[in-house]
């Protein structure tokens, strides 16, 4: 408690004791930044994503959770319901689906529009079914796309393969010439996917 | 729109050591209310206008809390255990006149809500406004405790600052 008989320090002088006392440094606390950032399911410091518009949501709220992993479920239901749809139609059309003759760059499709005869042809050894600019699809012909494309991006993938390491003879591993790409489709890969897992 | 984590890492580098030093000013120095109040700041949508206010506001209450809920420390213990540690950095790494333990147990003299004063306004550098809003009071009652408690602070502590 204070003396009433002490003199009372002027406020200059509490004003300079406060900024001595305020040179105390406090003690660090004893938790580390990385641990907290971890808790947050972050790397150490959170700047290793780098960005300043980069934020974190975390939530939490048990209720959350739970509406977030029973939406995830039904949701993934509906999506394995509709693929399973997917794969019996396709199969239903697979069947009415003229065949296109192995090696051949003839339009294997019947029953198409007339413009159909704007056709380019896909320039690749092997299968490969011919995609038209204006085709008019039903259900079925996108089905029938959807594979084409498929088989397709096989062979443009194959063919355009980056200098594969092979080994030959011995122990050494020789680099193979590069193939030029064949891109006549017009079509780029913009996805991280990798040819390479069609192969290995 | 949550905090950045720049933000938050910001807050945590200025604000985590006086923070903790509330802490252990109220009674929780295992720091666990110091990371709870980061983790409830990460989650807090929208943030808070003033976060580190904020903060402040979360750690004295999470430490009030712990107080009131470890039946098994008893008063004995806690007293001893505060009296055990130094709430600040050693003073032969710091440029200051004042003796760090000193000035522990000077703080820890005072009365709590003295104590919170001086703590949130010196280091946690929070304005009398702000303080006011963490604690619950008016302004002019926090400018109070505040003259008053440095005025005891500086009974206390005289001859280390002559």
């Amino acid at each position: 408690m204070l003396n009433p008989e002490e003199e009372q320090p002027s406020a200059e002088e509490l004003q300079e004791f406060a900024s001595v006392l305020k040179q105390l440094q406090p003690a660090v606390s004893e938790v580390d930044e990385r641990e907290l950032f971890y808790q947050l399911g972050l790397s150490a410091h959170g700047d290793l994503h780098g960005g300043n518009d980069k934020s974190i949501s975390v939530s939490s709220s048990p209720r959350f959770k739970s509406w977030h992993l029973f939406g995830s479920g039904i949701a993934t239901g509906i999506a394995a319901a509709w693929l399973m749809m997917v794969s019996l139609g396709n199969l239903g059309g697979a069947r009415e689906m003229p065949v296109a003759p192995r090696g051949s760059d003839v339009a294997a499709v019947e029953g198409v529009k007339p413009n159909i005869a704007a056709v380019e042809p896909i320039p690749s050894k092997g299968r490969s079914p011919v995609i038209t600019k204006d085709m008019a699809f039903d259900v079925e012909e996108l089905l029938y796309r959807d594979n084409t494309y498929s088989s397709s991006r096989i062979i443009i993938g194959r063919a355009s393969l980056p200098a594969r390491m092979v080994v030959s003879g011995g122990d050494t591993i020789e680099p193979v010439e590069p193939t030029p790409v064949v891109d006549n489709l017009g079509w780029r890969r913009t996805s991280g996917e990798s040819f390479e897992d069609f192969f290995d | 729109m949550v905090l950045s984590v720049q933000e938050l890492s910001q807050l945590w580098k200025e604000k985590s050591a006086s923070l903790a030093l509330l802490a252990r000013a109220i009674g929780d120095w295992h720091e666990d209310s110091v990371q709870e109040a980061f983790l409830k700041l990460a989650a807090q949508e929208p943030p808070p206008n003033d976060p580190a206010a904020w903060l402040f506001q979360v750690v004295r209450n999470q430490a009030i809390s712990y107080r009131r809920s470890d039946r098994r420390r008893s008063e004995r213990e806690f007293k001893s255990a505060q009296q055990r540690s130094n709430w600040f950095v050693d003073p032969k790494d710091t440029e200051t006149r004042i003796d760090s333990v000193a000035a522990t147990v000077a703080l820890q003299d005072l009365a709590e809500e003295e104590r919170e004063v001086i703590i949130l306004h010196l280091w946690g550098e929070l304005t009398f406004r702000q303080i006011a809003e963490v604690l619950g009071i008016s302004a002019a009652t926090v400018h109070r405790r505040y003259q008053t408690s440095l005025t005891m602070l500086r009974t206390r502590l005289r001859v280390e600052t002559h």
